[in-house]
């Protein structure tokens, strides 16, 4: 039986009894009491007043009691549930400012467990009541109707973030209010880009921005210099920039040795010239994935000759067709036979990556074969034209329509040939080399599917790339490329030509794993999503690691599973308990075939990167604080203890002891 | 009565069967001594340890004595057996002797027998008959106790001295060293006996890592804390030479035998003539480090001509033709012989006469008396005391040899040429005549840029002195370049230095250059300035630069006082602060190629090449690197511009169109196919890419790959060693690593970290490969096809 009292207190009397009986029980009450209390007056009625009302308040307050003591009494309450994280980078001065704003009785601490307070030595900075959790949704299990949350310290990546608003949505379908108390910056490289992998003679871009950590003099901390220095693996210094509190870096070098690599970034203060800062950029060298190239010429030329040199020596396979008289070829297959590169049929193009051809030659081509160059550039071959005087002055190329999206033009009066330092992804030539003075512009600029792939010091294009279908067409100006090579720049003449097939040819199609994005690390006990690019052969895949460790052989199975919408990506998530390099392999469906494709990756533990970490996680969580909206407090019934009516019970017939004794 | 003659005859019986025991006893020692000597025996020749064998021996015994009461054999010997055996032996006693024993009631019958056997064994013991007591033959113990005993001494005495030796070494070893303890060298001493025309001292010292000259005599004394067994050196290079003393080697190849002295030391004398490395062996394997001996080759004598600068000097046919030639030549040790070959040319034409003859210097200015190293060598030519006539010509070119043993090492300059000209004619230029002679040790720039890089890798393995000699050689070589190079430009330029004046373009080298001939009288100069392209202020810098021109004229033979005149006014380091901070010649815009001079591609060139020898003659050839590398890129430059120069005039022909292609005679030409699989080049480059990579996994054991791997590196170091002796250093860790089977080096931390920087900087810019992009996700998706449709769409052609 409930009763309601001001729409604040809610009485239930005799809870877990019948109805009945709880009505029972009270008018049986509330009889006795009326029989007793005339019974009372007539007692004391030959007392003073004061005694006399003595005993009736008394024996009134031992009713009220006695029906409290028999009644479950609920208050009504507002409040909103709210808890604090802590996370890494709180200290305890942070935490106890922000605990005490909030009511510690409705109030919940929770502490990651890879946090500061755990780790450092004093173990009473834990509270008794504050629990440690491993992953940020925890929280969400110990109190399920959470609506706002206090997060202090470095805060939760992004990936935190959604995963813990996601089951937030999924539990309690009302979204958190997020509240922040960031942590003290850290000094450090942040908002750091490398390649994870690559092969030789690649160019490795590590860029990022120094953070100082905010001081008391602003003023002095602009004018202070700290140099950012890349270490080689062996310790030798590669270079070298001087920089202030955020400004950017970039480094830029090719790479040179199969293998995985740490490289070291240190930081130091030109005023102290001790290293402040270090951490490791690790990535790895490997195999390249040498295409398969056909060449088709109209005349022998020494392009193609330094060509050949140049790619047959790393297992490139190369089929060239040179035309030697009218009707007489001469066909050279290196690191291929005529029975596996097919006969020159017109089917034969799928298995090729990339068709380099010169102008006359694709001119002469007759119509079948350049309808079927075009299916092969729509399924995915890339060409590369090297221009010509006969290109560009033959009428028949607006009709061709590989070339009908690429306008080759020139200037009345200028010279055929113009020499000029020419320039593609962040490298510029030492030694100028001469090209065919023309233009090449794309007939339908609007799309925004081509790119100059390499340009002059005036921004002209001379390797002008079109994408096709799932091909790509590009017209090189360029066709003394080798001048390079005989000048001794032989490095300069093998980037250029690694950077043109990796933009122009078709895509590996082998199986093979996905590098980890630039901008992404992975971290110890961190969830770490690697996917690979597969195909039915796939049978299954493991991970090894870290070298030079007690785990270094020990396989781990990976389950992928398919990714849609493109299914064949397949993918996995582990959590890497150790700092170091690990390996992953897949195996075919064949027991009899070696592994398919092996790559290396490299966890980092949670104490390197901690700028670059406390960055991205104060950028994350400030994000979330703008999105979240405010909680709306909650009805909800407290309980009154019955302590007090217990006591006060005790205390009336005590004191009505007392006055019937004497 | 009966009873005493019985008891009587029982003690007699007591005595002989006491004596049977006592020949029992022996019998049964006798027999346990070829098994006492054979264990023994067995046990001393495995463990070579008398205490061992001692030990073993009192062992054998215990348990033989104790089997003897364990196995109850004496308690045999009782009465009763006794009486059984008389009964065995005599047939006169009827098998009735234990009727003796019995002292129990006998009937009658049995007390006639008794008394009759009584009196038959008294008449037996009377007559001591044999075979009372049980005889033991003992013949065949004593000779297998012979046989075994002459078998395990004939065994002991195979190698007596070394077995003796062992033996007595272990009772003086007073250390509680187990048998099996690693064996280590507890004292050293290595003396370097460099050859005897060097000049140079004996040095005793302890360090077992060695720098010294080729031809040394290097002697080792060592003491081991177990002497015992044979010690080996074992020399691992790629042009071993035993010389006549050493010890014969091995059968198993371990490497050359230490000897032996009476006071327990081990030494041995080897001569080194190449880098190599060693380690010290016994039986038992390595006995502490690798080592190395970095060995410095005898450097062939340096000669500079200091005058005449010029490789042709002409002399007017009015002129006094005298000519002082001024020669500085200097060797490492000493020079025994200096002469000048010279050859006088007269006539002309068909009928140009040379007569050969060989001079002498007039003058001789040794620097160090004593040492005969270097000296300043002067020789006055007066053509007229040659004989010579106006038109003839004197070649000559300096021999120094310097004093190597056996066979001394030859030097030559490179050829001067005198002319004393015919007519009066203006003087010609020196590119007139070209010397095709380039002497032997005229190096190139990008020689003298290697050996700079090579020099800054090895500063921390050469000592000071050879550090400042080597850079100053640098140093003449850049010299000798820039002159070279200058000649072909007049020489004409005085402010080699690269001084950038205040009014100068910033970043654009100011060179003050004149072209045309030596002759300031003659109205032929050149007076445009050779200036840099990318300065946009030439006609101001013009008039700058040839006011600048004329206080300098008088300077521009004299380079040298240029050199002081020019840079190094700035002693405050600011003219440094602004070249290092604001001005970068590297970031110079020379331009395009087509439009360059050569010529001021040249004197760039020229320019950088002062830099860089002024920082290799002060020792700090860092510093001069990146001059040396700019004046490089100049010089290629300058090639490329000539070659540019030339094909700009060549004839282009008109493009063939294809209609007139290929209208020859078709006949004899074929159609064919060729395969061919390319193997990769630079395996030493690869090599070296592969053990990088490799010692990126220490934890795993080395492999038969990895020793492969290690052993062609080897080789590899030991071809450069002749050229850098330092990379001995990198071979002894090899050399451990093979030894130890392992990468991880407990005992040197540093050795695989160097091993590797020493790799990393081997290795040259990298070649790119050829690799397919990759991409995430596959052509044949269904929505990557729509898509690529779609495209297809837009760009249709209309």
């Amino acid at each position: 039986m409930s009763v309601e009292l001001f729409s604040q207190v809610h009485i239930n009397f005799l809870p877990g009894f019948p109805v009945w009986v709880s009505y029972f029980g009270l008018i049986l009450l509330i009889l006795t009491f009326g029989y007793c209390l005339p019974l009372i007056f007539k007692r004391v009625s030959k007392q003073g007043a004061f005694r006399k009302w003595l005993v009736v308040i008394l024996n009134l307050v031992l009713f009220v009691n006695v029906i409290a003591l028999l009644s479950d009494i609920q208050v009504k309450r507002t409040h909103v549930s709210s808890a604090t994280l802590i996370t890494v980078g709180a200290d305890l001065a942070l935490v106890e400012k922000q605990l005490t704003e909030h009511d510690s009785k409705l109030h919940s601490t929770f502490v990651l467990a890879n946090s500061d307070l755990i780790n450092s030595a004093n173990e009473s900075t834990i509270e008794n009541n504050w629990q440690v959790i491993h992953q940020p949704e925890q929280l969400l299990f110990a109190k399920p109707q959470l609506q706002q949350l206090t997060v202090i310290g470095d805060g939760l990546s992004e990936q935190q973030w959604n995963a813990l608003q996601a089951l937030s949505q999924e539990q309690s379908r009302v979204p958190l209010e997020i509240h922040f108390a960031p942590s003290t910056l850290r000094s450090g490289p942040i908002e750091m880009r490398w390649i994870k992998r690559l092969v030789i003679g690649e160019y490795q871009k590590i860029s990022g921005k120094l953070r100082i950590a905010n001081v008391d003099d602003t003023a002095s901390l602009r004018k202070q210099i700290y140099q950012v220095s890349l270490l080689q693996p062996d310790g030798e210094i590669l270079e070298t920039k001087n920089l202030r509190d955020g400004e950017a870096f970039q480094f830029s070098f090719p790479v040179s040795v199969r293998g995985q690599w740490l490289y070291t970034l240190t930081v130091t203060n030109t005023g102290t010239s001790a290293p402040e800062m270090s951490e490791n950029i690790a990535f790895s060298v490997e195999q390249n994935t040498p295409p398969n190239i056909l060449i088709v010429q109209s005349a022998p030329s020494f392009e193609t000759k330094h060509f050949k040199n140049w790619a047959s020596q790393f297992n490139t396979k190369l089929t060239s067709q040179t035309q030697i008289s009218q009707n007489k070829y001469i066909t050279q297959y290196l690191n291929t036979s005529k029975k596996e590169s097919e006969e020159q049929g017109l089917d034969s193009l799928s298995s090729y990556d990339l068709l380099l051809i010169d102008g006359r030659a694709l001119l002469g081509l007759s119509e079948e074969y350049r309808n079927a160059i075009s299916r092969a550039i729509n399924a995915g071959l890339g060409i590369l034209i090297i221009a010509d005087q006969s290109l560009i002055t033959d009428n028949q190329n607006h009709q061709f329509t590989i070339l009908s999206n690429i306008e080759i033009s020139t200037e009345a009066n200028d010279s055929n040939t113009i020499s000029n330092l020419l320039r593609w992804s962040q490298i510029q030539t030492a030694q100028p080399i001469s090209y065919l003075n023309a233009n090449l512009t794309s007939k339908h600029p609007r799309l925004k599917n081509y790119q100059a792939l390499v340009t002059d010091t005036q921004n002209k294009p001379v390797v002008l790339n079109q994408n096709v279908g799932l091909g790509n067409v590009a017209i090189s100006l360029v066709n003394n490329s080798y001048q390079w090579q005989l000048s001794g720049e032989e490095q300069t003449y093998s980037q250029y030509w690694q950077y043109l097939i990796g933009q122009i040819s078709r895509p590996s199609s082998e199986v093979n794993w996905l590098p980890i994005d630039e901008e992404e690390v992975a971290y110890v006990n961190d969830p770490l999503r690697i996917c690979a690019l597969g195909n039915n052969n796939v049978h299954s895949a493991y991970y090894q690691g870290p070298i030079n460790s007690s785990t270094e052989n020990l396989k781990r199975t990976l389950l992928l599973a398919p990714s849609s919408p493109i299914t064949e990506k397949q993918c996995s998530v582990i959590w890497p308990e150790s700092q170091g390099w690990y390996t992953r392999s897949l195996n075919p469906a064949d027991a009899n075939q070696t592994i398919v494709s092996q790559s290396s990756f490299y966890v980092y533990s949670k104490q390197q990167w901690s700028s670059w970490q406390q960055s991205g996680k104060h950028a994350a969580s400030q994000r979330q604080v703008q999105q979240s909206t405010a909680a709306i407090p909650k009805e909800y019934l407290e309980y009154v203890s019955k302590y007090p009516f217990w006591w006060m019970f005790i205390v009336v017939v005590t004191l009505l002891w007392i006055e019937r004794k004497y | 009565m009966q009873k005493d003659g019985t008891d009587i005859l029982l003690n007699q019986l007591a005595v002989q069967l006491k004596t049977a025991k006592t020949r029992f006893i022996y019998h049964y020692i006798w027999q346990s001594i070829p098994l006492l000597i054979t264990l023994s025996g067995l046990v001393f020749l495995f463990t070579n340890n008398v205490y061992f064998t001692c030990f073993t021996a009192l062992c054998v015994t215990i348990v033989r004595v104790t089997s003897l009461f364990v196995l109850k054999l004496l308690k045999r010997f009782n009465l009763d057996n006794y009486l059984l055996y008389l009964n065995q032996q005599f047939s006169e006693l009827e098998h009735s002797a234990q009727l003796l024993s019995r002292h129990a009631q006998l009937n009658p019958l049995q007390q006639l027998q008794k008394d009759k056997i009584q009196s038959k064994l008294q008449t037996l013991f009377q007559y001591k008959s044999p075979n009372l007591t049980p005889m033991y033959s003992n013949n065949r113990s004593i000779l297998a106790s012979l046989l075994v005993s002459l078998i395990i001494v004939g065994l002991v005495f195979v190698d007596p001295v070394s077995r003796l030796s062992s033996t007595f070494a272990n009772h003086d070893d007073t250390s509680t060293t187990k048998p099996d303890a690693k064996t280590a060298i507890i004292w050293q001493e290595t003396t370097i006996t460099p050859p005897s025309y060097t000049g140079l001292a004996s040095q005793t010292q302890n360090n077992l890592d060695l720098a010294t000259i080729a031809n040394s005599k290097i002697t080792w004394q060592f003491k081991f804390n177990h002497s015992a067994g044979d010690k080996y050196i074992h020399i691992s290079t790629s042009q071993a030479v035993n010389t006549a003393e050493d010890v014969a080697i091995d059968a198993k190849n371990k490497g050359i035998k230490l000897e032996k002295r009476q006071d327990g030391v081990f030494s041995i004398t080897h001569t080194f003539l190449h880098s190599s490395v060693y380690y010290i062996r016994d039986d038992n394997g390595l006995i502490g480090g690798v080592h190395s001996v970095m060995i410095t080759q005898d450097i062939a004598p340096k000669i500079r001509i200091l005058t005449p600068k010029q490789t042709i000097s002409t002399f007017a046919k009015s002129s006094s033709p005298v000519l002082e030639a001024e020669v500085h030549i200097s060797d490492d040790f000493g020079i025994s012989n200096v002469d000048i070959l010279a050859s006088v040319a007269k006539g002309s034409g068909e009928a140009v006469k040379f007569r050969d003859q060989v001079f002498s210097f007039d003058e001789v200015e040794m620097d160090n008396s004593s040492n005969k190293t270097s000296g300043v060598h002067k020789k006055t030519w007066n053509l007229i005391e040659l004989g010579m006539e106006p038109g003839d010509e004197l070649y000559f070119t300096i021999r120094a040899q310097d004093n190597k043993l056996p066979i001394n090492q030859t030097a030559r300059s490179e050829t001067k040429i005198i002319k004393w000209l015919e007519d009066e004619q203006d003087l010609l230029m020196s590119e007139g005549m070209l010397i095709d002679f380039i002497p032997e040790y005229f190096k190139s720039q990008r020689q003298i840029i290697i050996e700079t890089q090579q020099l800054i890798a090895d500063t921390s393995f050469l000592s000071e002195e050879q550090f400042t000699l080597t850079s100053r050689s640098l140093g003449h070589a850049q010299s000798d370049l820039k002159t070279k190079y200058g000649q072909y430009l007049g020489d004409e330029f005085d402010d080699g230095s690269g001084n950038h004046g205040g009014d100068s373009d910033a970043g654009v080298p100011e060179v003050h250059v004149k072209d045309g001939d030596h002759n300031d009288d003659l109205d032929k100069h050149d007076d445009t300035p050779q200036r840099a392209l990318g300065s946009h202020e030439n006609n101001q810098a013009n008039s700058h630069v040839a006011d600048r021109a004329s206080p300098h004229t008088d300077d521009h033979h004299d380079p040298h006082h240029a050199d002081n005149d020019s840079g190094h006014d700035d002693k405050s380091g600011y003219q440094q602060a602004i070249e290092t901070f604001g001005h970068n010649h590297a970031d110079t815009d020379v331009g395009v190629m087509g439009t360059q001079s050569p010529k001021a591609l040249m004197k760039q060139a020229i320019a950088h090449m002062w830099e860089a020898e002024l920082y290799l003659q002060l020792s700090d050839p860092i510093k001069a690197l990146p001059y040396e590398e700019l004046a490089l890129k100049y010089l290629n430059q300058a090639k490329k511009a000539e070659r540019i120069y030339v094909k700009r005039l060549g004839f282009e022909p008109p493009p063939v169109t294809e209609s007139r292609r290929y209208q020859g005679d078709l006949s004899d030409i074929l159609t064919y196919e060729q395969q061919q699989t390319v193997p990769k080049n630079d395996q030493e480059i690869e090599n070296i890419r592969l053990l990088l990579s490799r010692l990126n996994n220490l934890s795993q054991p080395v492999t038969n790959a990895d020793n492969e791997l290690l052993e062609s590196i080897k080789q590899q170091f030991n071809r450069e060693a002749a050229s850098r002796p330092a990379l001995m250093v990198f071979n002894a860790t090899i050399e451990r690593i093979q030894l130890s089977k392992s990468f991880e080096l407990a005992d040197c931390q540093a050795c695989i970290p160097e091993l590797q920087s020493e790799l990393w900087r081997q290795l040259p810019a990298p070649v790119a490969e050829p690799n397919l992009p990759q991409q995430k996700y596959r052509g044949n998706n269904p929505i990557m096809q729509r898509y690529a449709d779609f495209l297809n769409q837009q760009t249709r052609p209309q």
